[in-house]
């Protein structure tokens, strides 16, 4: 179920759009409304953040009065435009950019304190969206055993967690190859063993599907289907967003237009159209698909 | 680009197998000597025996010389150069003056040059760099160029990429290099995007290492535990390469 918001509990200034969508409902109901995430009483949000805004240098805004609440376990799709604040949004989770203005609770840390945000890691990973960027051992196993190396963990923890993550991404057998030599899907799933083998609580995913073929998006989504773990993931592959996530942020010119159940928002096509974005073909019209032998055509159905 | 290098280190000869650290070892201790010899007998010799390790390893012939031969083109110039440069006792014909020394001089300056490379090629092509750079480490070469080191490779073939994408762009475009204004603006634009573009690369290499607990000390986890083979292999090395050269150049000449 979704909720218009009042003025009084928008986030940020602007006017209200008809389609923005934002609970106005208690803190704790939230979760409940959104998709399979049973709700969380208390102080149970894995992620809280609480009028958070960002500003580059040069003085352009990125982020504006973001306020979301993200339970344990919750599988939540941020979509939105070029531009619109996503990785951003997950640079200051993760504690690298810090934000001027709001409050910020990831896993009971607090990303803006030096003291806690370098304990973050044990409890939230990021993958990017160049896994070039994140891959910079010379094999892949030496690259998973970044992380929980650099936790101080003991040698044989370290190889068990090398082992598990790479069991997880199906990355066994590469473990002695340059993680260059890999094909686009292979380094993702490398870089999300680099990450997975830190074991965090929370991941955040920005644009895991880029630069992957039908194979290796299939394979990706197998991977996370199977995770145990609070997840943001961003992305412009909305099909994608569908087959692994309840809930949506939509996010557009840094700022949230729409928080709710994935399946209600992305079908909303005058919210999409208005912020960028198109209706799922998946949402379009009920499958499966009349087979294209069928010598009736299928009716064009909205 | 593909690490050609790498392509070799991947064999199965006893030097690839060997533990890094021996290798290491063996491989600089007889390069600052052989820098060291003053009888240019020694470092001949000694660049035989690293042609035989190079093949011993399983590196063919025409590798070894397309490696080596962009070396040998400046050697070339100071064997030509030098025995007729240097005085003392030699063969005189006419103004041209042949020099006994000057050709000792070359023949000591370009096998250390030959030998020295060909010790590299022989590290360098019978380890891989993971393997390597743990050896480094492990020789206690401070962190902080062993992790230099390493972006640095790693980056640099990513970087050398984007340069060939741009390239083909430009190539698609019907760019073709000139001696002309045009052609040096063109150029001038593509190494200062290639250097922006790595810089920003830089800043979220370093972000995602942050991401993933880095404080700035690098890690590994400890690689091959040495063994008898690697320390017997090593010492051969060092037999071969430089005291047999040594004892027979003092045997032989008496020097």
């Amino acid at each position: 179920m979704l909720y218009l918001v009042p003025s009084s509990f928008q986030a940020g200034e602007g006017t209200v759009s008809r389609n923005q969508y934002v609970d106005s409902v208690p803190s704790s109901m939230i979760t409940s409304m959104n998709g399979n995430t049973p709700a969380v009483p208390g102080n149970n949000w894995a992620i809280e953040v609480e009028n958070m805004s960002f500003r580059w240098p040069e003085g352009s805004p990125a982020l504006e009065a973001i306020r979301l609440r993200i339970a344990a376990g919750e599988s939540v799709a941020v979509v939105g435009p070029n531009g619109a604040g996503k990785t951003t949004l997950f640079l200051c989770l993760a504690g690298v950019l810090v934000p001027q203005q709001g409050q910020i609770r990831v896993a009971g840390f607090d990303p803006r304190d030096p003291m806690q945000r370098r304990r973050m890691p044990e409890k939230l990973g990021l993958v990017f969206a160049d896994s070039d960027d994140q891959l910079i051992h010379w094999t892949v196993a030496d690259d998973v055993a970044f992380g929980p190396l650099n936790l101080g963990l003991p040698e044989a923890e370290v190889r068990r967690r090398v082992d598990k993550a790479l069991r997880a991404v199906g990355l066994e057998q590469a473990r002695d190859r340059v993680p260059f030599h890999l094909s686009s899907g292979e380094k993702k799933r490398a870089a999300l063993a680099g990450v997975l083998a830190m074991e965090p609580e929370i991941l955040l995913l920005d644009e895991p599907t880029i630069h992957l073929d039908p194979r290796g998006r299939r394979d990706l989504i197998a991977v996370l289907n199977r995770l145990q773990v609070t997840r943001l993931i961003a992305s412009h592959d909305l099909e994608f967003q569908l087959q692994v996530c309840q809930r949506v942020l939509l996010l557009d010119q840094g700022r949230i237009v729409a928080d709710g159940p994935i399946r209600e928002i992305l079908s909303d096509a005058e919210l999409m159209e208005a912020h960028g974005l198109e209706v799922p073909h998946s949402l379009t019209h009920p499958h499966p698909h009349v087979p294209i032998s069928s010598s009736q055509p299928e009716p064009p159905r909205l | 680009m593909t690490l050609t290098l790498r392509d070799w280190a991947t064999g199965n000869s006893p030097l690839h197998r060997m533990d890094s650290r021996w290798k290491l070892a063996a491989i600089l201790t007889v390069a600052v000597a052989i820098v060291l010899a003053d009888n240019w007998r020694i470092p001949v010799l000694a660049c035989v025996s690293t042609g035989l390790w190079l093949r011993y390893a399983g590196l063919p012939w025409n590798w070894i010389g397309s490696r080596l031969g962009s070396l040998a083109a400046f050697l070339a110039l100071l064997v030509t150069v030098l025995p007729f440069s240097v005085p003392g006792p030699g063969w005189t014909f006419g103004p041209i003056h042949f020099s006994f020394r000057g050709m000792e001089l070359a023949a000591l300056i370009a096998a250390r040059a030959v030998t020295v490379s060909g010790l590299a090629l022989l590290l360098l092509a019978t380890t891989p760099l993971d393997r390597l750079l743990r050896g480094l480490v492990a020789l206690r070469v401070p962190g902080l160029a062993v992790q230099l080191l390493s972006m640095s490779l790693r980056y640099v073939y990513l970087l050398g990429d984007e340069f060939f994408r741009v390239r083909l762009a430009l190539r698609s475009r019907g760019y073709r290099h000139q001696f002309s204004a045009h052609s040096y603006r063109t150029t001038a634009n593509v190494v200062g995007s290639l250097v922006v573009r790595s810089q920003e690369r830089a800043e979220r290499v370093a972000q995602a290492m942050l991401c993933r607990g880095f404080t700035g000390k690098w890690r590994w986890l400890p690689g091959q535990r040495a063994r008898l083979s690697d320390t017997i292999l090593a010492s051969m090395v060092v037999c071969t390469v430089w005291l047999v050269p040594w004892f027979l150049s003092a045997l032989c000449f008496g020097n």
